[in-house]
């Protein structure tokens, strides 16, 4: 029963809870157990919230029984990613230099949570500062190397990497990631979850870590696509703390109607070419499926613009001056990858000139972007053109003979539209691939819709790593 | 190199040796994206300006880094401005203004 609970759906569980089958405590007493037991495993845990945990339970329970419900969400546990603020416990960015950093708030995007009747249960692990450093290895947290629960011998992902690991291994029902460029869809796809990059200012970034305040987004990872449609519901929506949030929410979408029109999905030119193979046949086997609600169009164009320049001038002008105290406290050098003790200085070289030039780039690129994707409901691409690389190489040893292929994780960053990722089938050594959906801005609920379909015709999602 | 994806592969090449190691990329350079290089970057002999602008961070910062940290900032910095020229080429009018607080574009449907 305990193992099942843990694997359960959002929805599954709270119709447990609201027919007494399970009560908000007892479900909170056993994913601070398995985050405590197991977390260390995988390295994927920070800090256990367990005060806070249970006192929400109980309340939850209370509510319950007085028969208040207020909403899916009410009574199921989750994580965060380190970056996000609660109060009362510390905040660590994953990064030794703010290990024991406090702040006297909680984050938006918890508060939310917590009106939605959600228990947090755990502060989940991260790549230092989110990679903001230029991390080329996976041990660059103090928490250790994050790793995949399909094999303890492979990264997670980053730079959520707790909150990817933790869901996959059963360990909290949903947790809330970031994505700067990658983040979410990364460990997502390397720790076989589903993961929801949304629209940049859809959820408030109000309380988290910043390491590109014109890039950053919040979003969850959970099992599946339903999953972080209820989760992406509670959370969106304008925040007066973040001057990026929009009043646009978002709403979970219904149950498809009878003869709705067929989806549009279009796939880039070149998308498999030269990725590893399992990748590829999964991909084949994937747009196989998805045939059956959708019409492919083949060999998509992108835009032939520098996606690449403009996102890395713009998150490395902003991160290093988002982590200021860490450059004139002479506080780089604490950070737990060699590379990133270093990293942020070339950073100080970016002229002024050259930032805004990226800023101008970007706006003509949201444009270009935006007459791309607006013959689809969506465009398909592989979320990584590898599995998960081993943890005792640097990134760009891991596969060398693997070189082709193309990924719009930086080129949907840099436009702020939301993608999706869910897990499609599994390669070498047993790890996930994993499929990536991007569509227009605040098409959020297109992506769960197409993504639902394929989860209702594929059981990927519902596989279960071996965790004992 | 026959098809225009895989020549702004190759031309983003740069790009993303641009963002090794100082760039700041939450995912890992290599697979990060379409800007994926094919073979590694070239390490080129940095140029004056390269060296310039590293003297620069030598000048504030060189007490707390070694000859062995210096070189490699010299060289991402050589590799980023080989990238940055990229931004340049994307023809752009004075009209077409930064997005100083940035706001995803969504065009008439």
């Amino acid at each position: 029963m305990a193992g099942d609970l843990a694997f359960a759906a959002i929805l599954e569980l709270g119709r447990l809870l609201r027919t007494r089958r399970v009560s908000a405590t007892e479900l909170a007493e056993l994913f601070l157990e398995r985050l405590e037991r197991f977390g260390p495993r995988y390295n994927c845990l920070v800090t256990v919230t367990p005060e806070r945990a249970l006192a929400a339970a109980a309340r939850a329970d209370r509510e319950l029984a007085a028969g208040k419900i207020r909403g899916p969400l009410h009574g199921i546990p989750y994580g965060v990613k380190d970056l996000v603020a609660v109060r009362g416990y510390p905040t660590t960015w994953g990064a030794e230099p703010y290990r024991s950093q406090t702040f006297d708030q909680d984050a938006t995007v918890v508060t939310r949570l917590d009106a939605a009747g959600a228990v947090l249960v755990g502060k989940l692990a991260m790549v230092e500062l989110a990679g903001g450093m230029g991390y080329s290895q996976a041990n660059a947290s103090f928490t250790g190397p994050g790793k995949t629960p399909w094999n303890v011998d492979y990264w997670s992902g980053g730079s959520s990497s707790g909150p990817g690991a933790a869901v996959a291994a059963g360990l909290v029902p949903f947790a809330i990631g970031s994505e700067t460029s990658g983040s979410i869809l990364t460990p997502a796809a390397y720790c076989g979850i589903t993961g929801l990059r949304p629209t940049y200012g859809l959820v408030s970034r109000h309380g988290a870590m910043a390491l590109s305040w014109t890039m950053d987004k919040l979003g969850p990872m959970a099992r599946s696509a339903v999953d972080c449609a209820l989760v992406l519901a509670a959370v969106a929506g304008k925040d007066p703390h973040d001057a990026s949030s929009v009043v646009r929410g978002f709403r979970a979408p219904g149950p498809e109607p009878q003869g709705h029109r067929r989806f549009r999905i279009g796939v880039p030119k070149g998308v498999i070419d030269a990725v590893q193979g399992e990748v590829a046949e999964n991909f084949t086997v994937t747009l196989d499926v998805l045939r059956a609600i959708a019409e492919i169009v083949p060999d998509v164009e992108l835009p032939d613009l520098p996606f690449g320049v403009v996102g890395g001038t713009i998150i490395a002008a902003e991160g290093v001056s988002a982590f200021d105290d860490l450059m004139e406290g002479n506080r780089l050098k604490d950070l737990t990858a060699p590379e990133d003790r270093t990293g942020g200085y070339g950073a100080l070289a970016i002229s002024a000139r050259d930032y805004l030039r990226a800023l101008r780039v970007r706006r003509l690129m949201g444009r270009a972007y935006d007459e791309l994707l607006k013959p689809f409901d969506a465009i398909a691409t592989p979320t990584r053109t590898t599995v998960a690389s081993p943890l005792d190489k640097p990134f760009r040893d891991a596969y060398p003979d693997v070189r082709g292929g193309v990924s719009m994780i930086g080129s949907s960053n840099v436009v702020g539209v939301p993608a999706i990722s869910v897990p499609n089938g599994f390669g070498l050594a047993g790890l996930p691939t994993g499929l990536s959906l991007v569509t227009r801005a605040f098409d959020e609920a297109k992506l769960v819709r197409i993504a639902r379909a394929y989860q209702a015709r594929t059981d990927w999602h519902m596989r279960r790593p071996e965790v004992v | 190199m026959s098809d225009p994806i895989t020549r702004r592969e190759f031309a983003e090449r740069l790009a993303l040796a641009a963002a090794a190691p100082y760039v700041a990329l939450d995912v890992p350079a290599r697979p990060a994206s379409s800007s994926t290089p094919s073979v590694p970057p070239q390490q080129t002999e940095p140029s004056p300006l390269a060296r310039a602008l590293a003297e620069s961070i030598r000048l504030r910062y060189g007490d707390r880094l070694s000859a062995d940290d210096l070189k490699a900032i010299t060289q991402g910095i050589e590799a980023r401005l080989q990238g940055v020229e990229r931004l340049y080429r994307v023809a752009l009018t004075n009209g077409d203004e930064p997005d100083f607080v940035f706001s995803v574009y969504r065009g008439a449907d």
